[in-house]
Formats: C-alpha cells, sequence, structure tokens
C-alpha cells in the first residue's frame, strides 16, 4: 500500500495539558515562584518530546492486506489489517480506524509490533443495511506514548465488503415430495432441465430422488439424476416468491441459503440479473449471500 | 471499543488511586479536617473496591455528596478565592473522580488534578523537601501516564524505564526554559500567598509573645562576620517599638509613623559599624526585623521587592508586604547611638494611660526618692530610677512565668495594678510594659519593644537562625547625654536579664528546658548539657547541613528572576529588552530542538530503507529484459520469474532473493550480513 504522510494533533488530554501547562506558567509569574515555573517547564518539555514520540511511532507503518468479511444487515461485518512494522524499532499501541465507523465489541488495537514484524489487527463494525459496500482507506492513528498527541496516517486501498440481507422469513426451505408436483405456490425444489439417467437406490439416498413412476412400472428403486449441478439439488428462485416485496425476498432467500447451509445440501440460486451455480458449504453461501447484497433492483431483468 | 472505553485492570487503577493518595499527602494540613478525611475515605473506598470487591457508590448519592462537601468548603472557608480553597475543592474533585468510574477519560482528569494539587503544595511551601516531592511526583505521574497508555494488562516494575527516558529526553529542553525563559511579572495579581499567623501585630496584649514562644518555625537567618562566635545574649532583633501605654497593653502609636524626628547625630555611632545580611522566611508582612543598633537597611531589586521605610522607634518596614522571601542587608553598631529628640518628640513616650491605680503612682513615687536616695552615686537619675526598680522587681520576688494565670482586671491600668500588686508572674511582655510603664510615671521617657532575642548558630552554615520561640519584648528609656535633655540616647533595658538571665544566656532554647531542672538553679553550661546528648548532636547537624541546602536552594529560586537575566545579559553586552530577546531565544531553542530530534529519527528509518531501494533498483534491472515486478509481489515470486528470464544466473537470483526475504520478514540479519547483502544487490548485473 502506498504510504502516506503522517499527521499528528493535539488529543483533548494535550490540550488539557498544555492549557495546564500555561495557567501553570501565569500562576508561577504572579506570586513569583520559580519552583511553578520549574513545573511548568517540565510539562512543556514533557509534551515537546511526547510529540516526538508519538510522530515516530507512526514512522514507517504500512497496511498490506486487507480482508473483509461480511454479516448480515443489523449484525456486523469484520475487517482484518495487517500492519506491517518496516523499521526496526518496535511501535506500539496502533489502533484502526475506519472513516466514520465506530467498532463493535472487537478490540482494534495492536500493544506492541516489533521491528520487521507483522500484525494483523481484526475489528468489527456494525452492519446496516444490505449492499455492496466500497472501502477506499483505513486509518492507522496512535496516541502512544503518553495520550498527549494524536499521530495517523491514511492508506488507500481498494476493496469492498458485504452486507447480506438479514435473513427473516420460514425458517427451512419447503421441500414436497415427489417430482413433476407443480403447486400453486410452487415448491422450490425443482427437477432440473437435463435428466442424465438413473443410478441404483443406495441406502441414505433421499426419497425424494426416487423415480416412482419407474417403480411402480415394476422397475427397481432408482434414483433420478440430473446434470449440470442440478442433480439432486435445490435451486432457490425469485420467481418463488411471488407477493412480497424485494427486500423481504432477499431476506428469505437468505435465510434459505442459511438453512441449505446448514443442512448440507447442495444448492444454486437464481435472481434477475444473476445465477449462482450448484455448490454447498459455507464458501459457497458466502458467494450467494454476496450476490443478494448485490441486487440491484434498477437492473431487473425478465 | 477501544481500550479508553474499556475498564481497566486493577493494577492501573490501584496505581492511579495511589498516585492522588500520594498527591493528597502534603495537603492534609492545609485543607479543612473534613476535606481531608473525605479525601482519604474516597481512596480507601476505591482501594476496597479493587481488593475486596466492595461495590463503588452509584452516580447520584457521589454527585450529591461531592456537591454538598464543595458548597460547605465555599461556605467555611473565606473569600477570597485562595489556595485553601481551591486545594480543599481539587482534593474533592480529584477523589470523587477517582470513585465515579473506572473509565480512561475520568482518569486523565484525575491526573491533571493531580498535576495541579502539585502545584497548590508549590505555592504553599516553596522548599527544597517540596521541591524534592515535585521530582518524585512528577516521575511518578509520568510513570502512570505512560502505562496507562500502553494499552496491556501487564504493570510492571520494568515499565520504568521508558518513562525515566522520555522524562531523559525532555531534560535539555527543560534546562533551556528555565535558564531563558524570561521571568516575567503579572502585575495586580497580589494574592495572599500564605496565610500562616506571624503572631506581630501592632499592639502588644498580654500572652502575645508567650503564644509565639511554643513554635520552632524560622522567621529569618541572619548573617555576618564571625557571628557564630557572639553568644546569644548578644543579640537582640529589633521588630518595631510602641508607644503607647494603656498599662500592661502597649500599642504602636506614634512609632508607627515615618520617622520625621530620631535624627542621629554626627558621631553618634561610635564604634565601627558591621554589615550583616538577612533572610526573611515568607508571611511576617511589613515587618522587618533588624539588629541593634541599626543605622540603616538596604536591599537589591533581585532579593527584595518594594521599597523599605525607616519608621519612628529606630525601626524598618517594607512599604507592601510580601509573601515571598527576600534578603535585605543592613548596617549596625553593637552601642546605642546619641540622638536628637526635641521635647515635643519625646511627649509622647511620657504618656501615661488614664485611670492609673493610686498605688501604683504611690510606689513609683517611692521608688523614685528611694532611687534618689539609694543611688545618689549615679549622675543620671533615669539611671537611677531604672536600677531601684530593677532591684524592686527582685526583692518582691517576681517570677517569670510563659503561662501565668490569666489576669482577672477587665482594663488595662487594672490588670497593671493586679500584676504589680498581687500576683507577680509573667512573661517578658508583662515586665517590658510594667517596667516602662512605671518609668514614665517617674518621669522618664521609656517605650516597649517587641521583636526577637538570641537565635540558634548554624555552625555548619555559619549562620543564625531566628525561630518564632526567640521572640521577646524588652524596653527603652530615653538618657541623656550631658547637659541638653534632647540629646541622649535611647539605653535598653530587658527586666528579663535581672528576672530570668538564663532566658537571654540560652536564647529560645530556654523554653525546652525542663521546668524541674529549671528549678535546681543549673547554670546555663549544666543544662546544656543536659540537653545535649550525642545523638540530639548528631541530629543536630544533620538538621543544620538540610538548613544550609534549603537556605542556598531557596535563596537560588528567589535570585533567578527578571533583573537577574538581565544583569546577566548586560554582561553579555545585550542592552535592550531582556523578554524580547529570551523570548526569541526560547523560541528558537524549542523549535531547534525538535528538528533536531526529528533529524536523528529520520536518519534511522533511513538505513532501513537503503536495504528496500537496493531490492527496487535490483529488480529494476530485469525490466530491460522485459521483466516487470508487481508492487505487491513478493521477493520469492518475483525471483522464480526472473530465474526463468535468466537461467543462467538462477542460483544467485533465488540466494538474494531468499536472504532479502529474511531480512525483511524473518529474523533480524547481522550487520555483517546486510552489508553483504546490500552490496550483492548493488553489484547484480542482469
Amino acid at each position: 500500500m502506498k504510504s502516506s504522510r503522517i499527521y499528528i494533533l493535539p488529543t483533548r488530554f494535550g490540550l488539557l495539558y498544555l492549557g495546564g501547562s500555561i495557567a501553570v506558567i501565569l500562576v508561577g509569574a504572579a506570586y513569583a515562584n520559580n519552583l511553578a515555573n520549574m513545573l511548568a517547564f517540565f510539562m512543556l518539555s514533557l509534551s515537546a518530546v511526547c510529540f516526538i514520540q508519538t510522530y515516530a511511532n507512526m514512522r514507517d507503518i504500512d497496511v498490506e492486506a486487507v480482508e473483509t468479511q461480511g454479516g448480515f444487515a443489523d449484525s456486523e461485518f469484520i475487517v482484518e489489517v495487517v500492519l506491517a512494522n518496516k523499521s526496526k524499532d518496535a511501535r506500539f499501541n496502533l489502533e484502526l480506524r475506519l472513516r466514520g465507523k465506530k467498532s463493535k465489541n472487537v478490540y482494534y488495537g495492536s500493544h506492541r509490533v516489533s521491528g520487521g514484524a507483522r500484525h494483523r489487527i481484526k475489528a468489527s463494525y456494525p452492519a446496516e443495511k444490505r449492499g455492496r459496500y466500497r472501502l477506499n482507506e483505513v486509518r492507522i492513528q496512535s496516541i502512544f506514548p503518553l495520550g498527549m498527541f494524536r499521530a495517523w496516517k491514511w492508506f488507500s486501498i481498494e476493496t469492498q465488503y458485504f452486507v447480506y440481507p438479514k435473513p427473516v422469513g420460514e425458517a427451512h426451505v419447503p421441500l414436497t415430495g415427489g417430482a413433476g408436483e407443480n403447486e400453486g405456490n410452487a415448491p422450490i425444489r425443482q427437477p432440473g432441465e437435463d435428466f442424465s439417467g438413473h443410478r441404483k437406490y443406495e441406502t441414505g439416498d433421499s426419497l425424494h430422488h426416487v423415480d416412482w413412476k419407474a417403480r411402480a412400472r415394476g422397475r427397481p428403486l432408482m434414483i433420478k439424476e440430473f446434470d449440470e449441478g442440478q442433480s439432486g439439488s435445490l435451486v432457490l428462485e425469485w420467481s418463488m416468491l411471488e407477493g412480497l416485496d424485494t427486500e423481504k425476498r432477499l431476506s428469505q432467500l437468505s435465510q434459505w441459503v442459511e438453512d441449505s447451509r446448514v443442512r448440507g445440501v447442495k444448492f444454486g440460486m437464481r435472481i434477475p440479473g444473476a445465477k449462482v451455480g450448484s455448490g454447498q458449504g459455507l464458501q459457497h453461501a458466502i458467494k450467494c449471500w454476496e450476490t443478494l447484497a448485490s441486487y440491484d433492483a434498477s437492473r431487473r431483468s425478465a | 471499543m477501544d481500550f479508553r472505553e474499556k475498564p481497566w485492570n486493577k493494577n492501573l487503577q490501584m496505581l492511579l488511586a495511589l498516585t492522588i493518595a500520594f498527591n493528597l499527602l502534603p495537603h492534609l494540613f492545609n485543607v479543612p479536617i473534613w476535606v481531608s478525611l473525605y479525601g482519604f475515605c474516597a481512596v480507601a473506598w476505591k482501594v476496597l473496591y479493587l481488593t475486596r470487591g466492595l461495590s463503588l457508590p452509584r452516580k447520584l448519592p457521589l454527585s450529591i455528596g461531592a456537591l454538598t462537601a464543595t458548597a460547605a468548603v465555599l461556605v467555611h472557608i473565606p473569600l477570597p478565592f485562595n489556595q485553601r480553597t481551591a486545594a480543599a475543592m481539587l482534593v474533592i474533585i480529584a477523589t470523587s473522580k477517582l470513585l465515579e468510574s473506572n473509565r480512561y477519560r475520568d482518569a486523565m482528569l484525575a491526573i491533571i488534578g493531580s498535576y495541579f494539587l502539585l502545584l497548590i503544595q508549590l505555592l504553599n511551601a516553596p522548599t527544597l523537601g517540596t521541591t524534592i516531592f515535585m521530582i518524585v511526583d512528577l516521575l511518578w505521574l509520568t510513570v502512570l501516564m505512560l502505562q496507562m497508555h500502553w494499552d496491556d494488562e501487564r504493570v510492571s516494575i520494568r515499565r520504568i524505564l521508558p518513562p525515566l527516558k522520555t522524562v531523559l529526553w525532555a531534560l535539555p529542553l527543560w534546562l533551556l526554559l528555565f535558564v531563558a525563559f524570561p521571568r516575567f511579572t503579572v502585575g495586580g495579581l497580589k494574592a495572599r500567598q500564605n496565610t500562616a499567623e506571624t503572631g506581630f501585630t501592632d499592639k502588644l496584649n498580654p500572652g502575645a509573645v508567650g503564644r509565639l514562644v511554643d513554635s520552632p518555625e524560622t522567621v529569618f537567618r541572619a548573617q555576618f562576620q564571625d557571628i557564630e562566635k557572639f553568644p546569644p545574649e548578644s543579640f537582640y532583633w529589633r521588630g518595631a517599638s510602641l508607644a503607647f501605654s494603656n498599662g500592661i497593653s502597649w500599642a504602636r502609636g506614634v512609632d508607627g509613623n515615618s520617622t520625621r524626628g530620631e535624627v542621629i547625630r554626627p558621631g553618634g555611632f561610635m564604634l565601627r559599624p558591621f554589615s550583616y545580611e538577612i533572610w526573611m522566611e515568607p508571611g511576617y508582612q511589613k515587618w522587618l526585623f533588624t539588629i541593634e543598633y541599626t543605622g540603616k537597611l538596604t536591599a537589591t531589586e533581585h532579593e527584595f521587592p518594594g521599597v523599605i521605610y525607616k519608621i519612628n522607634g529606630m525601626a524598618f518596614e517594607a512599604s507592601s508586604p510580601s509573601y515571598n522571601r527576600f534578603v535585605y542587608r543592613g548596617v549596625a553598631n553593637w552601642s546605642a547611638p546619641k540622638m536628637e529628640m526635641s521635647t515635643d518628640e519625646l511627649r509622647p513616650y511620657l504618656q501615661l494611660p488614664r485611670g492609673i491605680d493610686d498605688n501604683v503612682v504611690q510606689l513609683a513615687q517611692e521608688l523614685k526618692s528611694d532611687g534618689d536616695e539609694k543611688f545618689s552615686s549615679m549622675a543620671e537619675p533615669e539611671l537611677r530610677y531604672n536600677h531601684r526598680l530593677l532591684d524592686w522587681f527582685v526583692e518582691k520576688k517576681f517570677r517569670y512565668s510563659k503561662n501565668p494565670e490569666a489576669l482577672a482586671s477587665p482594663s488595662g491600668v487594672g490588670q497593671l495594678s493586679e500584676f504589680l500588686f498581687q500576683k507577680r508572674r509573667g512573661f517578658c511582655e508583662h515586665y517590658a510594659a510594667t517596667y516602662a510603664t512605671l518609668m514614665r510615671l517617674m518621669g522618664v521617657p521609656a517605650r516597649v519593644v517587641v521583636g526577637f532575642q538570641g537565635g540558634v548558630s548554624n555552625d555548619v552554615g555559619k549562620y543564625l537562625i531566628v525561630r518564632k520561640m526567640d521572640a521577646h519584648a524588652w524596653a527603652e528609656i530615653w538618657v541623656k547625654d550631658g547637659e541638653d535633655p534632647n540629646v541622649g540616647r535611647w539605653i535598653r533595658v530587658d527586666p528579663t536579664t535581672r528576672i530570668a538571665p538564663l532566658r537571654l544566656q540560652m536564647g529560645g532554647d530556654f523554653y525546652r528546658v525542663d521546668p524541674r531542672e529549671l528549678a535546681e538553679g543549673l547554670t546555663k553550661d549544666e543544662l546544656q548539657k543536659l540537653m545535649d546528648t550525642a545523638a540530639s548532636r548528631v541530629f543536630r547537624r544533620v538538621r543544620y547541613t538540610w538548613d544550609l541546602m534549603q537556605m542556598q536552594w531557596n535563596m537560588f529560586l528567589l535570585r533567578y528572576n527578571l533583573s537577574f537575566q538581565s544583569d546577566l545579559l548586560k554582561q553579555l553586552g545585550y542592552e535592550g529588552s531582556a523578554i524580547a530577546l529570551l523570548g526569541a531565544v526560547v523560541g528558537v531553542g524549542f523549535l531547534g530542538f525538535l528538528g533536531f530530534v526529528t533529524f536523528i529519527f529520520w536518519r534511522r528509518s533511513k538505513r532501513e530503507d537503503k536495504l528496500v531501494l537496493a531490492w527496487r533498483k535490483f529488480c529494476a534491472r530485469f525490466e530491460k529484459a522485459g521483466l516487470r515486478r508487481n508492487p505487491n509481489e513478493g521477493p520469492l515470486q518475483f525471483a522464480t520469474r526472473a530465474a526463468e528470464l535468466k537461467p543462467e544466473k538462477s542460483a544467485e537470483i533465488h540466494s538474494i532473493a531468499f536472504r532479502f526475504a529474511q531480512a525483511r520478514y524473518g529474523a533480524n540479519p547481522t550487520p555483517a550480513e546486510l552489508r553483504r547483502l546490500k552490496s550483492d544487490l548493488r553489484r547484480f548485473s542482469a
């Protein structure tokens, strides 16, 4: 990351301290008391040295990587930053700040980063509305050692984070029995486009995937397979949620993604303007959520 | 939430509580007792909370408690707002903040409060001891401030070193400020610095001196050549004389006025004069004590605020009360000067109180005629009467007592009779007052003098320390010199010489002697031996050395002011405004210091960047061959790509890249390794 300039300003305590030292000088002058003067000189000298130390503590600090982890709306998202100390001496009490956001309950500083070492800072922030957000810059600051001055550096990064739609609605993906049943509220589960053949039924296979018709004709128990990842998998369809408004649909889909993930089922997703192929597990779920988060109502397609 | 909003760990809170307690200590006796109690209870509560889990008071009761205490302070201590009020309020605020919560914000306020408590202590007692306290306190506070921002759960002893380093860095700047910062004064702020009661007022009432005598507090220090060789009875220190008699009580009367009369005749001082110096402690208002018999006082601008006035009664006064230490010099003569006083000027010294009892008048007449008879050999009648009166005191077995029974009579003249005929027990002020009144009755101009007698010699520093317990009152009579009644001298008569000679021989230490031993009639040397054990001698030596160091430190602090700085500059050849030049020096010095230290830090980190620069140059050499390093590409990745391009140099490339990666991301290389790597980087040719 491109390293930027170091900015430094007094903190509230620093202003109080400097103001206090001026008050002490005036008192010393009023009472002609040299001891009060000595106290004031000490306070001023200490401030000056603190200024330099706080400034120096920010030197050669670099942000090498930024990773984000999305979260649900009204919950939190995580930003993880890799701080590098490119000097030989240790740096202390570096804090991460995002512009305009206050971190929630994860502590986001670092005690000490040795010379030449790296340190990960992980912070969580409150997530508000769902969407895809750009993260353009992060700030690293410190008030080490005495709290009188705050020094900081901005780092421009190009990254983004997602706030997924809050999972709301029916907790479980409704499944219907039997293939080919098509009711008014269409079941989410849909047989795939391309029938690719049968395989023998094995214990543990879902009874929903059995070709009953064939069985009725006297064939043995067989599982219908479909190709292109649609075989035996769910497809979460936008069109299934007729009658709900956009956000509610997104929230419901989000909930169903979570449900599917938890149950370990393969699932795919189709919404206007985007499609996610079949997959399973957390990463796949995240991909779906990101797609949901990015849904832009103005780009509605058929 | 960052560390500033977390409640911190217990050790840090304990450290803060102890810091505040430490800063409270010097104020224990400056503030009303219940404020001290409030403060310590608050600290104790906090400690109990930290160690035993006692729960903290809730916000509302705590606020009410603090507000009540503050209101009580403002009611109890009279205006104007002064140190006592400020200290009391700070104590309440700081300790309440301590109890309020564990948050960073409150801790920082408590720390600022501690600084101000320290400041108030510096004003109350600007001594060497306070200086040492300040040094310890500032170090402690710096350690605490660092601990709080170190943001780590551990609070250990090793953490003392970094704040000490910070303080050491601050010292050169501090020195610059101390030497060069112009000591300007803010006019018009004549607030009271010291609320100590001096005990010296314009009146002398029975018991006034007796009250002072309990305190070993130093009033002033005096020095002149060979001072340590003189016995205590030689030293009489005049404060002021009192001209108006109320019988036993006396008031200043005309002796409060600036001198118009009392002309000292040419040749009035017979013996060779000697000069001496006095260093006054703060708090004695306008009083300037002088050794008998001082003709002249001077002082320098450095060391003395205001102007010195001569007042009637051969005394001196400052133009305005000073609450700081100051120094002045005098020229004196051991013998009383011959003076001229007109009849009008002498009249006030014959004033008699109204309503004197007849038996007192009769006594005076008897003594007068008796004196004329018994001491007919003496030429001066004043001396005849003087001797007769003193003999009479001894005949009637008058006793010297620090705390005699109070005189019952309501009026001054009544008390006079009571003392002379009934009680016959009193202190120096009783004797001086009655003596002078009786002498006036006998037609001799007389007055009372209050001041000090004696003092204790600091043989380490070769100066005399005069304490409150040396306070004394004596009398003076006007004795004619020759035929002219308006030419004569004011001769000192100290009735205590006859009644309690030990008092003069031992100075104020007389009051330290056990009354039983006094009754045994031991001599001064024997008594001295009793008081003087080996331990007390060692202790005394330590005390005197400390006193000397204190005194020198105080003088240094006193003298280092703007006129001193101006003089210093004049010596260096600069005649202009001291403030302007010094202000410029301070400004330039400050910025220069900042620049200097920043330069040092800059240089250090530059060395580290040289390695990265060398690496970048190394990578750039491959550009000609068409290989460009991505900004975020790691060294090993790049090395692989570079080696593909130049397989003949593969081993070298990989070695360099590996070592570079080690140097940057792994263990710190030794200086030799670093040098080799840098040179390899530079010398590599694609």
